[in-house]
């Protein structure tokens, strides 16, 4: 129907993403070898901590790092994962924000917020800041109502 | 997740969320009403930065939400959200559509269901699907509270009704809850037009009295105004607030701001201790609200017994000075 | 609006201070809802010359006590409402104060005219009438009546086929079991009157000493 978004949403913890809550999301392939991914990992109740996985680049395609659920796996840009009191810091060795994550504690609930600016291997932007809230580019990302069982790029070439 | 219709609406009343739960307890209700009716309970939500009560509605069994989160609805507005309320209910024609009987349910509801031209029922102290017909039995208190009136909207829809807080209650909170969420387009809005200049907590007495939690109420049987002036202190102990009876008032011991019943307020607190009162109808219409009610009188066979849940017979000056006593020993 | 006997209200009114009063009557009017209710009543109040600034309401009737009808008038009339005050000043030419208490707050209300309220917790009238003002009051003849042909409604828009709501059934109220009922020495009733209020964890069970 004309202008109505719609989605899903948990009780227990939410990403906010362009505008609307999502229990989870995924744009890209974590199976691919090589392209833009990010996934937003679904939690359960009992996990507090957003689970980020995904392969970044520059605004020029060139990749920045790769990070398996909040772990940074490949570095070649020399860049910096720092923990925050609510969530962690990626930023470039130039001190550029890549991608900060905020978890809000409510009384029953979490809702994890993004800020930076995401680009794929071909430049092309995918994640974009609008004043304090962080959107997606086009209309390819997933949503996840249950935690994301597929596998990632390493695991489908040693497979 | 379950598709398929949504057709029971609840309005999703946050303000002062964790104390009102009124909300939470329409959503159990109305996930009852949806059962039985083939379809789903939906939540209203308008206002900004309204996320986490999303996610309480959705733990507390709301299998859609319709959530408008945007800066023009920050502030409860009663225009404002009639527009949007009635827009999406235009769009998406639910059966029924419930709201807590707070201050804000009370005045928005009945200008959405003017905008609507539909049925609306006041304090519903039961809502019932019909095994016969099939219609949405609305049970309201009528005349004075010693009849109730079983109400139906035949023809136009939603079949609104506001209930107060405690009639239902609410599921209890499932983390592992997921609902669909909906943002329907917003209608164009309305300037707003009311302004809240200034807010302050307030202990007014005026109003307290109906939201009180522990209400004291004394009578003819009191006896003078000293003794009356006792229920103050025992008011004060008890964290609660005083009330009285015609006959009080009219011998001046208490302001006509206090009277209960009929020509006064109705209360409904969690406790009420009525003394030196005899249970005349008047008066006992502002009071079937009560939890529990204790009553104090020197006749065993005052009417006012027939709706205690403890009664008590003796001299009402007497039992209040040793319950003073007794309490203040306590401290 | 009420049978032509509800015009002693109007009297009373006049007496206290009104410039005028009007008196909807008519036997299609009876067993309105509140949607046909307020129907009538905003068609009323449209037709006054001048159209008024402020509509004040109040909150309940002795048949009914939804506190509907004064924002129905306002849906209609288009008019913002401010709901539940107990008091009012005018601000400038065009504004107006409000002050009401909601859930344990007192509310200072600036509101543009025109503007509709509804009024509660004012409970002594302004102005008492004496004996002498309602007699001129009655015999003044400043109250005028108007019916559905004055007011230009259909038999379909007022009445009971103008509501939306319909009382199926009235069924006496259940009775609230009785509870127990105690005689006999002050202070024995005094402490089953403490043992329900700690049962009810309003006051601290007794601690024992020595």
């Amino acid at each position: 129907m004309e202008g109505i978004r719609s989605g899903a949403v948990s009780a227990h913890h939410n990403y906010m993403i362009s505008g609307m809550l999502r229990p989870g999301f995924l744009v890209g392939d974590p199976g691919s070898a090589k392209g833009f991914y990010l996934l937003a990992d679904f939690l359960l109740p009992g996990e507090n901590t957003p689970r980020i996985s995904g392969r970044f680049f520059d605004e020029r395609g060139d990749m920045l790092l790769e990070l398996t659920w909040n772990r940074l796996m490949l570095d070649p840009a020399d860049c910096l994962y720092r923990p925050t009191p609510y969530g962690f810091h990626l930023s470039k060795s130039s001190g550029e924000i890549i991608l900060e994550t905020t978890t809000r504690r409510f009384p029953n609930g979490y809702i994890t917020s993004f800020s930076g600016r995401l680009y794929d291997e071909k430049g092309v932007l995918k994640l974009d800041q609008e004043g304090s809230s962080a959107r997606l580019v086009g209309n390819d990302s997933i949503m996840l109502t249950a935690p994301y069982q597929g596998c990632f790029g390493k695991e489908k070439k040693n497979a | 997740m379950d598709r398929g219709t949504c057709l029971v609406w609840v309005f999703g009343d946050y303000a002062d969320y964790f104390q009102n739960r009124v909300t939470l307890q329409l959503i159990a209700k109305g996930k009852a009403l949806a059962s039985e009716l083939g379809t789903r309970v939906g939540v209203v939500v308008l206002g900004e930065d309204i996320g986490q009560y999303v996610m309480e509605y959705v733990a507390h069994g709301a299998d859609v939400i319709y959530a408008a989160d945007n800066n023009a609805l920050k502030d409860y507005d009663v225009e404002l959200f009639t527009a949007v309320a009635a827009s999406w209910v235009e769009i998406f024609r639910p059966e029924i559509f419930l709201a807590g009987a707070t201050a804000f349910g009370r005045e928005l509801f009945p200008r959405i269901a003017k905008r609507l031209r539909t049925g609306l029922s006041a304090d519903c102290v039961a809502l019932e699907i019909d095994r016969e017909t099939g219609a949405f039995v609305q049970t309201t208190p009528a005349f004075g509270g010693d009849l109730l009136a079983d109400v139906v909207t035949p023809v136009m829809r939603p079949q609104m009704a506001t209930v107060h807080p405690g009639i239902f209650r609410e599921l209890p909170h499932d983390p592992f809850a997921l609902a669909e969420l909906i943002h329907p387009p917003l209608p164009n809005l309305p300037e707003r037009k009311i302004e809240v200049v200034r807010r302050r907590k307030e202990k007014a007495r005026r109003a307290s009295l109906t939201d009180a939690g522990v209400v004291i109420v004394g009578g003819k049987g009191v006896g003078s105004r000293a003794n009356f002036d006792k229920l103050f202190q025992l008011a004060e102990l008890l964290g609660g607030e005083v009330g009285a009876t015609r006959p009080a008032v009219n011998a001046g011991w208490a302001g006509e701001e206090r009277l209960l019943g009929q020509t006064g307020k109705s209360v409904r607190p969690r406790l009420l201790i009525t003394i030196g009162t005899s249970g005349a109808l008047q008066y006992t219409a502002g009071i079937r609200g009560s939890e529990t009610v204790i009553a104090v009188n020197r006749d065993h066979s005052a009417p006012i017994f027939g709706l205690a849940d403890l009664g008590i017979v003796g001299d009402a000056d007497r039992i209040l000075s040793l319950l003073i006593e007794e309490l203040n020993r306590r401290l | 609006m009420g049978p032509p006997q509800s015009e002693e209200a109007l009297f009373e009114a006049i007496a206290a201070g009104a410039d005028r009063g009007v008196l909807l009557t008519d036997p299609c009017f009876a067993g309105a809802d509140t949607l046909a209710t307020s129907h009538v009543l905003a068609r009323a109040i449209s037709r006054l010359e001048p159209l008024p600034s402020v509509v004040f309401c109040g909150n309940n009737t002795t048949d009914s006590d939804t506190g509907h009808v004064g924002p129905q008038v306002a849906e209609e009339l288009g008019l913002p409402q401010v709901c539940g005050i107990f008091e009012v000043q005018p601000e400038s030419l065009q504004t107006l104060l409000a002050k009401r208490v909601r859930d344990g707050y007192l509310e200072t209300i600036r509101a543009a005219c025109p503007v509709l309220f509804t009024v509660k917790g004012v409970s002594e009238p302004v102005l008492l009438p004496g004996l002498g003002s309602l007699q001129s009051a009655f015999s003044a003849g400043s109250i005028v009546r108007w019916g559905r042909n004055e007011l230009d409604l259909t038999m379909d828009e007022t009445g009971l086929t103008g509501s939306a709501t319909r009382v199926w059934r009235l069924r006496a109220a259940p009775h609230r079991t009785k509870g127990e009922i105690l005689t006999g020495q002050a202070h024995d009733l005094v402490k089953e009157i403490l043992k329900r209020l700690e049962a009810m964890s309003l006051v601290e069970e007794e601690q024992i000493h020595g």
